[in-house]
């Protein structure tokens, strides 16, 4: 239940109710508003019977409804439940609630219907121990307990039932709850009206008359349905007006659409039927389709265009003497009175709740829709008014200018004007300067005098303007031509009118004859021309079409048209001088036309009365361009909408014929098929059987010829069936392709609705930043949300704007800083790229230089004789170092074959060694004197030859270490060498340069 | 069958063959061979198919039972509870003669129920209250028993002290009460779906033990399984709402999370705006652990025992009125009249 409320007390107010109410956050008002769906609507109700028809069940779903009598405030236990409820907390648990006060409380469960009477036989002793009558308890709660057991058996409800019920001093009370499967406020609503056929219905109603208060209402967390009905059993509580108190909240409906401004869709068929048997009913989850489209499929009503047709009528009834509207009027005769309504294609284009409206305005009058067309001059904002006001200005007649106030048709004047064509030029340069969006579309034109020429002489729209009203026809298409050009200049924010004003001429021929009307009625005079125009006029070139429609009349009385037009400059001027004086202050509409109102007096020279008479005319050109311009679009959108809707009905249609269709020829096929297998069949049979050749080739023929016919019949038909097919898969295509198209117009149209004309670009540049801004915010608001689920201890994150502005913020700085760095290091890398490759180039021409120092001969004669005499040292050292080499190589030979020697010459040594052991015991004597001198002789040539290489083995150590000297000082040479001609290079360069 | 394992058991206190009515084997089943020894085939605290001991009787082997189960209790309780079916198995039940059975039961119950004067424990309570109100099919009972046999001790307790607890309160309706069994047994569906992971699972029982807590898992991860879990739950929920007629019952498969303060998931709830029986069974959900050993308990206080929680148990899980209501029932059951029970909150 929802805590604080607003409760609308129909009465006097009770004490008791008063001191209710004080604890529990709820208020008291004695104003009924309407709008205010979340109030509650107690009502002492004064009437001998309370009814359930009091009951605007229709609320009930969004706010309560009660009908208490006041006597029953003095009571424990419907305090009690009066505070459980205003306070909005509820426990099924009375006892929480009434601990103070029961006497005695006791529970009861019920399962099934079977029982009912004994259960409430039960709770009828209990209350009988107070005085009041169990009758009335007994019936309620048989009543009650049949009404659900009945709910039950339609599933609209769960048993077990379950029943508290509780005795205090002075009352007693009975509560009963149980499991709400589908309960909606349309099955009591049933049971609590009196006539009905069905002899269940009515025992809601029954409950009401035999309780003191009944209370209804379903808790939606946990689905359960209660009902409460309490008894009064004090002796000093009278039952004068023999009503029961009702008090019903929360319950849902399953008509769903409340509209937006809380009112509940007129149609509610529920209501108007006789429900035959409610467990037959089916619970509707959503919407019939059709109450979805009568609400958004509803056209849209100009009521500027519906008081004027409105005037008209009732003009014309004036002139013939009708005070009223005839009873049998309808749209058909509004439409023949129409006929000579100026302005034909607004007529044609009327669609069907702007003739509903009208005719609400024929019954009733035109004082609501004042009150309509006021609201709607409320929504335009001032800028755009002022600039509405100055732009119907032009489109006063000079007519009826010049026919008040002779002045303006003396020459004088006409030549002042030629005067006051320099000041007008001044004040055109001085006022334009004033507003930045009429700087815009000036450009350098200024100073021309021939295009102020122009101006004075009239525009040749602004001729042809004029020739035609003089000439008296009114559905002139200039003149919408000049609408256009006029309005579409005056305003980049709007974007409405500019749409309106570029579609349809026909549309502005309309608006044009509504206005001229207007400027009739109210006999005045306008002087100056409107600055904007001019602008107009000079960018209205840009659009040709309505050039075209432009006819160039005569010039008949160009004099007074150019009187005319001065003076409408001059009243212009004056209102825009004033309005940019005071721009500082926020404008209001009304001041405005305070202001309009004042120059136009002292311009013109008239009274305040027509002056007033004017600015209402002017104001009301306005609101009707504002209106259309918006409807047009909208209208247009839902028209398509509807098409769209038709065609895609045609071609669900459309595919179940198809899908027909392929059934039928399925089933055909199988007959077909069936046939061929018989015809088969019986072949085989007259091939196998020889018998009775005659009848069997009768039995073929016929067969086969039955066979054939079918054959071919059923080929035609699925010829046919097929060609059939074919035709609305082609209509299937071409509705598809009809649909595409309405869908590609449906966003053309939305698109031209939304979007602004490419001329005015700084416009679409603030859309387009509008946009991403948008987009920027949503992104960060679904950050930060997702970080606020995350998070579960910041409960008090609340995004402010504020925040969200910051995080724009931020994020634009990161971006420009991200921005720069990027930039930074593109220059950077250019930077690198270029060292890199101004290095390879010094490279090269180093490469290049040394190669050409090295060719060519050497200038400098110092460099030269120390590079010649280093160029011997080093080819002397290079023939040293080769012969070292070879020396080197030679003494390695030496050392290998010596050494091959010494190894053969052991190898003997030890034979000979071996030899003289084994042979030592036979004969020593002979053989030791030749054997010891050969052994002599080879251990002196072993001593002499191991002497020589040792030597050799150290001439070869020198050599190496020699080697090793000799190759340091070439490299030693060699880098002296580069050092010297680098020398030379520097040195060359010097010379050179 | 079971009209005559009844009889049976009555006549000769044969409680193997009330095994057939109840999957939950309170004692060691035997099996006694030939030669005399004995072989283990059930323990107590299992549980056994139906279909598995009709092999096994059909196979002709003599079952034996060492049990401990406290017998004259079991069959007092037993024939009481067959005396409530017999009064209502009239077309026109007779209000009267349940009320007066119900004090009579309650007044039987008190001194094991609430106060420790003989020997039963949970096993008793269980095994009775299975006896009478276990009416799954087959293929619902292999969906229970596929269960793991944790969440099945933990199921079956739970629903047979449900049920004999909504006795108290007053929901008299056997058929009303079967079905309450059974779907209180299918609680924990959706955890035995073999999608949960090792550490998923011992997130949600931590859940189950206590709501909301915070650092656990991440809050992603938390509303992961939860979700997941409440699929399941909506799974089980179609499964059973066919064949149960009494459609308020079918809410209580989606209720593993549910608490009386709002805490709960995925339901949030409050006590004001519950009826008893919905408070009862999330009482009831919480009151066991997954760990139970059906015989460990002493025995004694049983339903006492329940109650005599901390404050933050009750707080999450009970409601005052339906523990003062049980234990009105109790404390005056022998004064009580009429057979309705009276909230105490004065």
């Amino acid at each position: 239940m929802d805590k604080k409320r607003n409760i609308y007390w129909n009465g006097l107010i009770p004490e008791e109710l008063r001191d209710l109410l004080s604890n529990t956050g709820s208020q008291l008002t004695q104003e009924d508003t309407e709008r205010d769906s979340s109030m509650f609507k107690f009502g002492t109700g004064e009437t001998s019977n309370i009814s359930l028809e009091h009951v605007d069940w229709s609320k009930i779903d969004s706010s309560p409804q009660a009908f208490i009598n006041k006597d029953l405030f003095e009571w424990d236990i419907p305090k009690l439940i009066f505070k459980r409820f205003f306070a909005g907390e509820g426990s099924l648990g009375p006892e929480e609630g009434y601990k103070s006060i029961l006497l005695k409380s006791n529970t009861l469960k019920i399962i099934d219907g079977n029982a009912i009477g004994y259960y409430s036989d039960i709770i009828t002793a209990a209350a009988s121990e107070l005085k009041i009558n169990p009758v009335r308890v007994r019936n309620f709660t048989v009543t009650l307990l049949t009404y659900l057991d009945y709910l039950k058996r339609s599933d609209l409800v769960s048993f077990p039932i379950e029943i508290d019920y509780g005795l205090s001093q002075d009352s007693f009370f009975l509560q009963v709850h149980c499991e709400n499967n589908g309960v909606f406020l349309e099955n009591i609503v049933d049971s609590a009206k009196e006539e009905s056929i069905n002899p269940f219905d009515g025992l809601v109603r029954e409950s009401l008359a035999k309780t003191d208060l009944l209370e209804l209402y379903t808790l939606k967390s946990t689905n359960k349905l209660v009902i409460t009905g309490c008894w009064i059993g004090n002796p000093k509580y009278i039952r004068n007006k023999f009503y029961s108190s009702l008090l019903i909240h929360q319950i849902d409906s399953f008509q769903k659409p409340i509209s937006s401004s809380g009112k509940v869709v007129e149609s509610q068929p529920f209501f108007n039927q006789v429900l035959p048997d409610l467990s037959k009913i089916s619970i509707v989850e959503q919407l019939p389709e059709k109450y979805i489209l009568k609400e958004n499929n509803k056209q849209l009503v100009n009521p500027m265009l519906v008081k004027r047709i409105g005037q008209h009528i009732l003009k014309k009834w004036e002139g013939s003497n009708i005070t009223e509207i005839p009873p049998d009027y309808n749209s058909h005769t509004l439409k023949k009175d129409i006929e000579d309504f100026p302005g034909k294609e607004m007529i044609a284009r009327l669609n069907q709740s702007e003739e509903v409206e009208i005719l609400k305005v024929l019954k009733e009058g035109l004082n609501v829709l004042e009150r309509d067309i006021e609201e709607v001059k409320r929504q335009i904002k001032p800028d755009d008014y002022l600039e509405g006001i100055l732009s119907s200005l032009e489109r006063v007649r000079p007519e009826d200018v010049l026919g008040v106030g002779g002045k303006l048709e003396e020459s004088q004047t006409i030549s002042g004007s030629r005067e006051d064509l320099t000041e007008e030029s001044q004040r055109i340069s001085g006022s334009r300067k004033d507003l930045t969006e009429e700087s815009q579309t000036i450009s350098g034109s200024r100073e021309d005098l021939t295009e102020e020429s122009q101006r004075i002489n009239g525009s040749r729209e602004d001729l042809t303007e004029e020739s035609q009203r003089i000439n008296g026809s009114r559905e002139d298409l200039t003149e919408e031509s000049q609408r256009i050009s006029g309005s579409r200049e005056d305003l980049t924010e709007e974007s409405q009118r500019i749409n309106g004003s570029r579609e349809d001429l026909t549309e502005e021929s309309q608006k044009n004859t509504g206005s001229s009307e207007d400027l009739t009625e109210s006999v005045q005079l306008i002087k100056g021309e409107n600055n904007k125009e001019d602008k107009t006029t000079i960018k209205g070139e840009a659009n040709p079409e309505k050039q075209k429609v432009v006819k160039i009349g005569g010039n008949k009385e160009a004099l007074k048209n150019e009187v005319w037009d001065l003076k409408r400059l001059e009243v212009a001027a004056k209102i825009k001088e004033k309005v940019s004086n005071l721009q500082t202050s926020s404008l209001d509409n009304v001041e405005i036309d305070q202001y309009v109102k004042s120059i136009i007096v002292e311009e013109l020279g008239v009274d305040q009365g027509t002056s007033e008479k004017l600015v209402k005319a002017l104001s009301d050109n306005l609101t009707n361009e504002f209106v259309n311009n918006g409807l047009e679009s909208a209208n247009e959108n839902i028209k398509q909408r509807i098409q769209i809707e038709k065609i895609q009905n045609q071609l669900s249609i459309r595919d179940k014929q198809v899908q027909k269709m392929k059934a039928l020829i399925e089933g055909l096929k199988k007959d077909l098929a069936q046939a061929k297998n018989v015809q088969e069949v019986s072949r085989l049979k007259t091939v196998e059987s020889n018998t009775d050749e005659v009848e069997i080739n009768i039995h073929e023929s016929t067969h086969s010829s039955v066979n054939e016919e079918s054959f071919e019949e059923l080929k035609g038909k699925n010829i046919e069936f097929e060609r059939e097919l074919q035709k609305i898969k082609n209509e299937n295509h071409k509705l598809t392709t009809d649909n595409q198209l309405l869908m590609r117009k449906l966003k053309e149209g939305i698109d031209e609705v939304n979007g602004i004309k490419d001329s005015d670009e700084d416009a679409w540049v603030l859309k387009q930043q509008n946009e991403n801004l948008n987009a920027q915010i949503e992104a960060l608001k679904k950050r930060l949300s997702f970080m606020y689920e995350n998070s579960k201890n910041n409960k008090e994150v609340s995004l402010g704007v504020n925040e969200v502005q910051k995080l724009i913020e931020d994020k634009e700085r990161f971006f420009a800083e991200k921005m720069k760095a990027m930039e930074e290091i593109t220059t950077l890398k250019a930077d690198v790229r270029e060292r890199e490759r101004l290095l390879k180039q010094k490279d090269l021409d180093f490469i290049k230089e040394v190669e050409k120092i090295k060719n060519n001969p050497v200038v400098d004669e110092n460099g030269s004789m120390e590079a010649k005499e280093k160029e011997k040292e080093n080819e002397a050292l290079k023939v040293g170092l080769k012969q070292l080499a070879d020396e080197l190589k030679a003494t390695q030979l030496k050392t290998k074959s010596y050494e091959q020697k010494v190894k053969f010459l052991n190898v003997q040594l030890e034979k000979f060694q071996a030899r003289p052991s084994n042979s030592d015991s036979t004969s020593a004597s002979n053989v030791d004197p030749i054997m010891a001198s050969k052994l002599k002789q080879s251990a002196t040539i072993n001593a002499r030859l191991k002497d020589a290489a040792d030597k050799l083995k150290n001439e070869l150590t020198d050599k190496k270490a020699e080697l090793h000297k000799v190759k340091q000082e070439s490299r030693a040479m060699d880098l002296k060498m580069k050092d010297l001609e680098k020398k030379l290079a520097t040195i060359l360069k010097k010379t050179a340069a | 069958m079971h009209k005559q394992s009844i009889h049976k058991f009555l006549e000769e206190r044969d409680f193997v063959s009330l095994l057939g009515l109840c999957p939950l084997v309170p004692f060691d089943l035997y099996w006694k061979k030939s030669n005399g020894k004995k072989v283990l085939l059930k323990s107590c605290g299992d549980f056994c198919q139906s279909s598995e001991l009709e092999r096994w009787i059909s196979k002709g082997l003599t079952l034996e039972s060492d049990s401990s189960l406290n017998e004259v209790w079991l069959q007092t309780g037993l024939t009481k509870l067959f005396h409530l079916i017999e009064i209502q198995s009239v077309n026109l039940v007779d209000q009267k003669l349940i009320l007066e059975w119900r004090i009579d039961f309650i007044n039987w119950l008190y001194p094991t129920l609430w106060e420790e004067q003989s020997p039963t424990n949970r096993l008793d309570v269980c095994f009775m209250m299975g006896c009478v109100f276990y009416s799954l099919n087959e293929e619902k009972e292999n969906l229970f028993l596929s269960f793991p046999q944790e969440v099945q001790r933990k199921n079956f307790l739970t629903a047979s002290f449900a049920t004999l607890m909504a006795l108290f309160l007053g929901y008299s309706d056997m058929a009303f009460l079967k079905e309450y069994f059974t779907i209180l047994l299918f609680m924990d569906y959706p955890l035995c779906h073999s999608m949960w992971s090792e550490s998923e699972k011992s997130f949600i029982k931590k859940e189950w033990l206590l709501p909301n807590v915070e650092g656990l898992v991440s809050l992603d991860l938390r509303k992961n399984i939860l979700n997941n879990y409440k699929a399941k739950g909506d799974q089980a929920f179609s499964y059973f709402s066919k064949e149960i007629t009494h459609k308020s019952l079918l809410k209580y498969l989606k209720w593993s999370f549910a608490r009386v303060n709002g805490q709960g998931t995925p339901e949030e709830l409050r006590a004001s705006e519950l009826s008893d029986i919905d408070i009862l069974t999330i009482f009831l959900n919480h009151s066991f652990s997954y760990e139970e050993n059906l015989n460990e308990i002493p025995q004694g206080f049983l339903v006492k025992r329940l109650f005599s929680v901390d404050k933050d148990f009750k707080e999450l899980n009970l409601n005052t009125r339906v523990e003062n209501l049980i234990r009105v029932a109790f404390e005056k059951a022998q004064e009580l009249k009429g057979g309705y029970l009276e909230i105490v909150g004065l």
